[in-house]
C-alpha cells in the first residue's frame, strides 16, 4: 500500500528541549492511525510539522506525495488539520463558518454550497447550520471544527486530541465518523490520550516517548491479529507447554488447564499451518482464536517493553 | 469575492451598522453645520478631519488586531493553512477587519471635500487616505511581528496604534512643521506635494512589509530582497533630505554614505527586538550553512544580521569613498568620520542582545537586554560624568564623532568581549 506520510530523520528542537529526535515513520494511504504517548511526548510537535505549521531543524517528510518542507502551501490544500486547541469565529453562524472554511481552501463558489451540505451532514449538523458557532455546545463545536478542516476532502485528515471535553457519546459518534471517512479513503492521523476512543477506528498505532518513535505497528488486520491467539482443547493435556513447544511456529505466552496463549508470527497461510501441526500432534484442538489485543493493552506493553529494554541496557 | 475579506464583512458590517454610522455622522454634521453657519465657518471642515483622524487610529487598532485577534482566538493556524494567496489575506485583513472604521472615514472625508473651500483640498484628502492606510498597514505589522512573541498574545492591542504613531508622527511633525517649501537632494517641493508623495510612498510600503510578512506566516518560501529595499530606499530619502541645494557631488556622496549607515544601523536594533531568533534559529542557521542550503539559510534568516551587513557595507563604503566635510557642518555630517565606532557599537548591542537570548530557557531576553542597553548608552556614563570621571566614562561611551579613533578602539574591545560573552554562552547552553 502506498504511504500517505513518509518521515524520515525528523529533528525538532525548543530552547533547551529536543522535542522530535531522528524520527522516521511512514503511514499507509486509507489507514487510521492512532498517535499515542504521554503528555510531552512530542505528538503536537509532530503533527504541526507534518502540517506545514512547524519548521523542523533537520529531516524530511512528505504527506500526500508533496514535500512538505519545500511546498508547505501545497500541502496545505491536500490535507485538513485541527490543532488540540483549536477555535471557531464565534460570531459566526455554521453556514458562514464552513463557507469560510471551503473558500479559504480553494472550494470554487460554484461548489462551495455542495460541500457545505455534504459536510453538514457528514458531522450531523445540517439542523444547526443556522446557529452562531456561539450558541453551539462544546461537542457541536468540536465537530464544526473538525467540519472545517475536512470541508475541502483533504488526502490526509490530522487530528490533535479531537475527543478531549467531550461526553462518551460525543465520542462514540466521532469515533464513528472516522470510521467512515477511513473508510471513503481519506488516510487519518489522530493523536488522543483515550485510547479506548481510538480502538474504535484506529488500524494502526504509533507510539511516542520523549520525542522517539517507539513503534509504529498495524493494530487491525492479518498482520496484528495474528500476534496472539487463544487455543482452547477438548481435554486436559499433560504437560502442555512441553507439548506446545514441541511445535513449529509457534511460542508459548501462557499455558492454563485447558487453553493456552501462543504468539504466531506471519501471516493467516502460517496461522493455518500451525494449527495442523497442533492436530498432528494429537493435541484435540476445541478452539482456535486470534486474540486481537486492544490498543490500550498494546501500547501498555509498547512502554513497558522500552522500559524493560533500557533497564537490560 | 476574496475569502478573508468577506469574513470580515460579515463580522463587522452589519445592516445595522451600515444605517446606523451614516446616520448617526450625518446627523452630527447636520448639527454642527447648524451651529458653524452661526459661530465660524470652518467648522465642518475642522470636525470632518478630527473624526477622520479619529476613525482612522481606530481602523489602525481594527487592524492591530486582525493577526493577534486571530491568535487569541485559536484560529490563526486554520488561517495560515488555508489556500488564501498572502496578497489576499494581507488586503482582506487590511480592508475587511477595520471595514466599519474605514465606513466612518469614508463618511468624514466626505463631508470634508464638500464643506472645504480650499483648493488643496483634493491633495490634503488624498494625504488624509495615505496616513490613515500607512497606520493601519504598520499597525498590521507590528500585530503580524507580535503575534510570534507568546508575551504579548493574549495583551490589548491599543500599544500597536502607538508604535504607529511614534514610527509615523515624529516624521510627520518634521515634515509638516513651517511653511517653506521642502528641499529633497537639492530640488524645492511644495510642502504639500512633497508630503502625499512620501505618505503615498511609505504607506505603499508598509502593505508590501505587511505582505511579506504574511508571506512567510502562510509558509510562503522568501528571500529578504525586500528588507534590502526598503532599506536602500529609506536611504536614499533621508538623504534627499539632508542634502542642500548648494552640495557638491562629493557632499551628496557624503550624505547618502552617512545616511546609509545610520539608517541601516538604526533598522537592526528594532529587528534584534523584534525578531532576534535566539538559539535556535542560529542552530538553524549554521546547519543549513553547514548543509550548503544557502537560499534556505537566507529563507530562515533573522533580518537584523541582514541589517547589520548592510551597515558594515556602508561603512566600508564610508571609510573608501566619503570626503571630509567642512569645519561649520553640522554633527550629522561629522558622523562621516565615524563610520567605524558606529558599526561596532551596534556589534556590540547585537552581542548583547543575543547574548540574553542564548540563556539555557531565555525569558524577556529582549527586555534584559533593553535594560543593559539603557545603563551602558545612559546611566552609567551619565553618573561616571556627573561624579567627575569622565575618563572612566569615556571608555564606556567616547564621544564617537570627536574622537573617533578612540572610540573605534574602546567599542572594538567592547564588541570583542561581548561576542566572546555570546560564543561562550551559546557553546555552554547550546553545545555548538
Amino acid at each position: 500500500m502506498p504511504s500517505a506520510i513518509e518521515v524520515s530523520s525528523l529533528l525538532f528542537e525548543y530552547p533547551g528541549v529536543r522535542a522530535l529526535d531522528d524520527v522516521s515513520f511512514s503511514v499507509a494511504a486509507g489507514s487510521a492511525t492512532a498517535l499515542v504517548g504521554p503528555n510531552g511526548a512530542g505528538k503536537t510537535t509532530l503533527l504541526r510539522c507534518l502540517a506545514g505549521l512547524e519548521l523542523p531543524l533537520a529531516g524530511s517528510i512528505e504527506v500526500a506525495g508533496v514535500d512538505v518542507l519545500e511546498e508547505p502551501r501545497t500541502v496545505h490544500r491536500r490535507i485538513g488539520y485541527l490543532s488540540d486547541f483549536y477555535g471557531l469565529y464565534d460570531a459566526l453562524t455554521v453556514r458562514q463558518c464552513f463557507w469560510h472554511a471551503a473558500s479559504a481552501h480553494g472550494v470554487s463558489e460554484a461548489d462551495v454550497g455542495r460541500a457545505i451540505d455534504q459536510t453538514a451532514e457528514r458531522l450531523d449538523l445540517t439542523a444547526l447550520i443556522g446557529r452562531r458557532a456561539a450558541e453551539l455546545s462544546r461537542g457541536q463545536r468540536q465537530r464544526v471544527a473538525i467540519g472545517q478542516a475536512l470541508i475541502h476532502n483533504p488526502q490526509v485528515l490530522m487530528l490533535d486530541e479531537p475527543a478531549s471535553g467531550l461526553d462518551p457519546e460525543a465520542r462514540h459518534a466521532l469515533a464513528m465518523l472516522f470510521k467512515r471517512l477511513s473508510g471513503e479513503g481519506m488516510t487519518l492521523l489522530v493523536s488522543s490520550h483515550i485510547l479506548a476512543e481510538l480502538d474504535e477506528y484506529s488500524t494502526d498505532m504509533l507510539v511516542m516517548r520523549n520525542g522517539r518513535i517507539l513503534e509504529a505497528k498495524p493494530v487491525t488486520g492479518a498482520a496484528a491479529d495474528a500476534r496472539r491467539v487463544r487455543v482452547e482443547f477438548a481435554r486436559e493435556v499433560p504437560d502442555l507447554a512441553g507439548a506446545l513447544a514441541a511445535v513449529a511456529g509457534l511460542r508459548l505466552v501462557e499455558a492454563r488447564g485447558r487453553e493456552a496463549l501462543v504468539e504466531i508470527a506471519g501471516s493467516d497461510e502460517i496461522q493455518s499451518e500451525v494449527l495442523r501441526s497442533l492436530v498432528m500432534a494429537g493435541l484435540a484442538v476445541s478452539a482456535f482464536a486470534p486474540e486481537r489485543e486492544n490498543l490500550h493493552e498494546s501500547y501498555l506493553r509498547t512502554v513497558a517493553d522500552d522500559a524493560q529494554s533500557k533497564a537490560a541496557a | 469575492m476574496n475569502p478573508e475579506l468577506r469574513r470580515n464583512f460579515w463580522l463587522e458590517l452589519t445592516l445595522h451598522r451600515l444605517v446606523a454610522l451614516p446616520v448617526g455622522l450625518g446627523l452630527l454634521f447636520m448639527l454642527v453645520h447648524t451651529w458653524s453657519t452661526e459661530h465660524r465657518a470652518e467648522t465642518p471642515v475642522t470636525t470632518a478631519v478630527t473624526l477622520f483622524v479619529g476613525f482612522a487610529l481606530w481602523a489602525g487598532t481594527h487592524a492591530g488586531d486582525a493577526v493577534m485577534g486571530e491568535v487569541r482566538g485559536r484560529t490563526w493556524d486554520g488561517q495560515r493553512m488555508s489556500a488564501i494567496e498572502p496578497w489576499s489575506m494581507t488586503w482582506g485583513k487590511l480592508a475587511g477587519a477595520p471595514s466599519f472604521a474605514w465606513l466612518g472615514c469614508a463618511v468624514c472625508i466626505a463631508v470634508y471635500l464638500v464643506a472645504s473651500q480650499s483648493p488643496s483640498a483634493p491633495k490634503t484628502t488624498l494625504f488624509l487616505i495615505a496616513g490613515a492606510v500607512l497606520v493601519s498597514a504598520i499597525a498590521l505589522i507590528a500585530s503580524t511581528i507580535a503575534s510570534r512573541k507568546a508575551v504579548v498574545r493574549s495583551s490589548s492591542t491599543a500599544w500597536v496604534i502607538g508604535i504607529a504613531l511614534v514610527i509615523v508622527g515624529p516624521w510627520m511633525s518634521i515634515l509638516t512643521s513651517g511653511e517653506s517649501d521642502i528641499s529633497w537632494w537639492g530640488r524645492g517641493w511644495m510642502r504639500i506635494d512633497f508630503l502625499l508623495v512620501s505618505t503615498t510612498l511609505f504607506a505603499a510600503w508598509a502593505i508590501f512589509g505587511a505582505y511579506r510578512l504574511m508571506c512567510q506566516e502562510l509558509r510562503v518560501r522568501t528571500v529578504p530582497w525586500a528588507w534590502v529595499a526598503f532599506l536602500l530606499f529609506v536611504c536614499v530619502y533621508i538623504a534627499g533630505l539632508g542634502i542642500r541645494p548648494s552640495d557638491t557631488a562629493r557632499q551628496q556622496l557624503n550624505m547618502l554614505l552617512i545616511g546609509g549607515l545610520v539608517v541601516t544601523l538604526a533598522a537592526t536594533y528594532p529587528m534584534l527586538i523584534a525578531e532576534s531568533g535566539g538559539a535556535m534559529a542560529v542552530r538553524r542557521l549554521l546547519l543549513r550553512g553547514k548543509q550548503r542550503e544557502w537560499r534556505r539559510l537566507l529563507e530562515e534568516a533573522p533580518l537584523w544580521p541582514v541589517s547589520l551587513a548592510m551597515a558594515l557595507v556602508f561603512c566600508v563604503l564610508t571609510m573608501l569613498l566619503a570626503g571630509k566635510p567642512r569645519e561649520s557642518e553640522d554633527v550629522l555630517r561629522a558622523l562621516v568620520f565615524a563610520p567605524v565606532p558606529l558599526f561596532l557599537l551596534a556589534a556590540r548591542d547585537a552581542a548583547l542582545v543575543m547574548f540574553f537570548a542564548f540563556a539555557r530557557q531565555p525569558r524577556r531576553a529582549e527586555a534584559a537586554a533593553l535594560f543593559y542597553l539603557l545603563l551602558l548608552y545612559w546611566l552609567v556614563p551619565m553618573l561616571l560624568r556627573a561624579a567627575g570621571a569622565n575618563g572612566v566614562a569615556d571608555l564606556i561611551l567616547p564621544p564617537f564623532w570627536e574622537r573617533p579613533g578612540f572610540a573605534a578602539a574602546v567599542f572594538a574591545v567592547q564588541a570583542a568581549a561581548m561576542i566572546a560573552a555570546a560564543v561562550w554562552r551559546w557553546r555552554r547552553n547550546h553545545g555548538g
